[in-house]
């Protein structure tokens, strides 16, 4: 079984995901900005809560404009087709302004079938008419909605809600699928360019099955690392 | 991680409780989003590698379980290899496609690839859980016989299963052909009549019969071979086989188990010669008899004379230059006489009360024809007036009695044409109904030129005149002796036109055309080729355009020997008894 280990990962991908947020919200607490950690410091004493103070008004953590970013992704492909699919990707992004951005997007796919669809396989020979999956390649317009803070277990989380709305393919087997994919992505950020992000996609392909074709819907949660950089800073006149 | 969840629990355990349910339940409603929105819309379909039509069949003959099934052709024949499951110790064993009872490669059948295999045995695979659930195994899966097992260990089950049990696999009724040379085996193969192929080769040898006769050519009278065994692919008999009484054995190809043998009579088969002719009854002419009634009406001899020769002599010229010379008889110009029997010399002057020596003319053709010895014959009269006055009563009175009496006479057709002026249309000779041709040319005095025209259009379809010699159910029809050939007997495959009325056989006899009883042949006779009697038209004095040229088209068959023994015909059906059966073999022997 050449692909064991995905497979088993694929079949768990609801723990796999619980896993995540658990992660995601871990990280960001534990890997808070260091001009920030004061405050974990603090809460060793005892927590003063004065009035009004949660409310103040801070700098911007990072700005998006002119960011390029290259992020590593983790997650799975659920679309109810009898297939377990886990899922990594690799992606490119850049934001020209502080709201717009491009990214380009491979993901590849460890597909197999389910334990039900492999019972009926072995017994009768058959199989579902849709292909399973083994790799996607997408553009996506990136839109950044603003950016946040909030405070979290007395941490201050800095993060960036982001929408993405993507055109592409998907490769299964002999067929190829076009795409569109839409995500939206809040992207916590770390220190020194790195974040963490949880993408959660919604796909839509066109399969040319045997029976014609079909238009199809898949859910696509992906846990993202990712480091990024401004290209260059704006010159003051 | 551990310190993590410490420092998480170290804090406000309200806002801690408050995140992690807000986290948690944005989770789920997220995997609750991607579950009810993912939806693929997803049908089963045959897997390419699945085995499909798998058919399990067992010949009680050969006691064997003959498989067979199917792949589809996009898949990769390469990459798989396939299991059967033995229901006795209930586990998968391989398939070894080589090594099987009757091996053979996979092979492109439509847009699949086939494949066969063998068990011995009754093997049978139960379909029924219940079976199972009987022996108190409860949830046992049913297993479809054959599996695939592509080369990365997945494994497809069949799609289905048909399961039967024959008697009989495979048989055979052969017969020798091409003159007792060669064999056709006629196999019978059971797994065709179900629309399957299982390739294996046979092998056959002779073994002798104690038969005598041919109705001891039986299975029963087969006794034990012992000489080599021949592929099936060469058919050819030894020589002089047919000097005794044999049977064929065969059996299927095989080295991996003793196979089954089956033994037919191997009786010879007639010797048969296919026969064409035709023939055509032969032509003659009857003798033709000219003579020409001159009734003119010119004042100058020299021009009346003239006339004659033009246009009378111009006239029974065309005609008697078509008919053969040595048939016709030229019985000279007969002119009208007076009522006191003074001949009108000049020919050209019309008296009123003229009349016609139709008496004499009509002696004068007796005569000619008793001379001749002729008993057929056709006489051709040309009347020509060139007055436009009616025809007087006594002249067409005499005209009709001429030609009434030529009618009478035996064997005779009388003919007229009229050479008139337009006025006698008025009063038509009214002939005797028999007269099939009556002819009224315009009158012309000077035109000869266009009267050649008229002419050749006239004699061109009457002249000759035909009979055709052959009178039905007398005319002989001898047929064709086979050069280097004694035949026994012959038959008749196919006769234009289909009216044989009898076939007459030296020394023999006459038999009629159907014939009654078991025989079907007609004997062919010891020194003169049968002839057949039939019925044809009876064509005498015929003008060309009535002529109908017949010709009889015959094929019949001769037998040269064994002639009650079996045959078979093109279409490959096998006739136990050439004698008995009424149809030929063919034009050419198969």
């Amino acid at each position: 079984m050449k692909f064991g280990f995905f497979r088993a990962l694929a079949r768990f991908r609801y723990l796999l995901f619980l896993g995540m947020i658990i992660l995601i919200n871990s990280v960001t607490v534990g890997f808070i900005p260091n001009d920030m950690s004061s405050a974990y410091a603090q809460s060793k004493k005892p927590l003063v809560m004065p009035k009004l103070e949660r409310a103040r008004v801070q700098n911007r953590f990072q700005a998006r404009v002119r960011r390029s970013s290259l992020n590593t992704q983790l997650g799975a492909h659920i679309r109810d087709d009898y297939y377990d699919s886990f899922a990594s990707g690799l992606g490119l992004e850049y934001f020209f302004s502080d709201q717009w951005g491009i990214g380009l997007n491979y993901t590849c796919l460890w597909t197999s079938l389910s334990d039900e669809a492999s019972e009926l396989r072995n017994s009768y020979g058959l199989v579902p008419d849709a292909r399973p999956q083994q790799e996607h390649l997408s553009i996506s317009a990136l839109y950044g909605l603003g950016y946040g803070k909030m405070l979290l277990f007395d941490h201050i989380v800095h993060f960036d809600p982001i929408f993405a709305m993507g055109l592409g393919y998907a490769n299964a087997e002999e067929r190829t699928l076009p795409m569109f994919k839409f995500a939206f992505a809040p992207t916590f950020l770390l220190q020194n360019g790195w974040s963490l992000r949880l993408d959660l996609a919604m796909t839509a392909q066109l399969e040319n099955r045997s029976r014609g074709v079909v238009f199809t819907t898949g859910f696509m949660p992906m846990l993202t690392v990712g480091w990024s950089r401004q290209l260059w800073t704006e010159k003051l006149k | 991680m551990m310190i993590l969840i410490k420092k998480f629990l170290s804090q406000s355990q309200w806002l801690a409780q408050q995140t992690m349910t807000l986290l948690v339940l944005l989770a789920l409603a997220c995997l609750s989003l991607g579950q009810f929105t993912a939806c693929s819309f997803v049908e089963f379909e045959p897997s390419p590698y699945a085995p499909r039509n798998l058919e399990a069949i067992y010949s009680e003959q050969e006691d064997l379980t003959f498989i067979f099934w199917q792949i589809d052709e996009s898949a990769d024949v390469e990459k798989v290899s396939f299991e059967y499951f033995d229901p006795n110790i209930e586990l998968w064993k391989p398939i070894d496609l080589g090594r099987a009872i009757y091996p053979a490669s996979p092979y492109a059948c439509g847009a699949r690839t086939c494949f066969q295999y063998q068990l011995p045995g009754y093997v049978q695979w139960t379909e029924s859980s219940a079976d199972y659930e009987g022996q108190g195994r409860v949830g046992n899966r049913f297993e479809r016989g054959v599996r695939s097992i592509h080369e990365d260990g997945v494994s497809f089950g069949a799609l289905d299963l048909r399961q039967r049990k024959t008697m009989t696999t495979f048989g055979m009724e052969p017969i020798a052909i091409k003159k007792n040379l060669e064999f056709r085996l006629n196999r019978f193969d059971y797994f065709e009549t179900v629309d399957l192929l299982l390739k294996r080769g046979y092998e056959w040898r002779l073994t002798p019969s104690t038969a005598t006769t041919r109705a001891e050519h039986i299975k029963e009278n087969c006794l034990a071979g012992s000489g080599a065994w021949t592929s099936t692919a060469t058919a050819i008999l030894p020589v002089g086989w047919t000097g005794r009484s044999h049977c064929l054995e065969l059996r299927p190809k095989t080295s991996v188990i003793s196979p089954v043998t089956v033994v037919e009579p191997l009786p010879p088969s007639a010797i048969l010669k296919p026969m064409e002719m035709s023939y055509s009854p032969p032509l003659s002419n009857p003798l033709t008899f000219f003579f020409s009634l001159n009734d003119l009406l010119i004042r100058s001899n020299r021009r009346c004379a003239q006339l004659q020769t033009e246009i009378v002599d111009t006239v029974r010229g065309y005609f008697k230059s078509r008919t053969p010379t040595d048939k016709q008889v030229d019985l000279g110009d007969w002119y009208p006489v007076t009522p006191i029997g003074r001949m009108n010399d000049e020919s050209c002057e019309h008296a009123f009360d003229r009349v016609y020596p139709v008496t004499e003319l009509i002696d004068s053709i007796k005569q000619e024809i008793l001379l001749r010895g002729s008993n057929d014959q056709v006489i051709i009269g040309i009347y020509s007036n060139n007055s436009d006055e009616p025809v007087p009563d006594q002249v067409k009175r005499d005209l009709e009695q001429m030609m009434s009496e030529l009618f009478a006479l035996p064997n005779t057709r009388p003919f007229l044409i009229v050479v008139a002026s337009s006025g006698l249309n008025d009063s038509m000779i009214t002939l005797p109904a028999e007269a099939q041709y009556e002819f009224i040319i315009p009158w012309r005095a000077r035109e000869i030129t266009p009267f050649d025209e008229q002419m050749d259009a006239l004699a061109e379809p009457i002249f000759p005149f035909y009979t055709v010699e052959f009178i039905s159910g007398m005319t002989e029809i001898p047929l064709k002796d086979p050069p280097g050939v004694s035949p026994l007997e012959f038959k008749v495959c196919a006769l234009t036109p289909n009216q044989l009325i009898s076939v007459v056989v030296e020394g023999e006899g006459t038999f009629a055309a159907q014939r009654m009883g078991m025989q079907k042949s007609y004997p062919w006779g010891m020194s003169q080729a049968p002839a057949l009697l039939m019925r044809l038209l009876e064509q005498k004095r015929v003008s060309e355009d009535e002529l109908i040229e017949e010709e009889v088209v015959l094929r019949y068959e001769i037998c040269e020997r064994f002639c009650d023994f079996p045959f078979t015909n093109q279409e490959n059906e096998i006739f136990p008894s050439w004698s008995a059966e009424i149809r030929c073999q063919s034009q050419d022997e198969p």
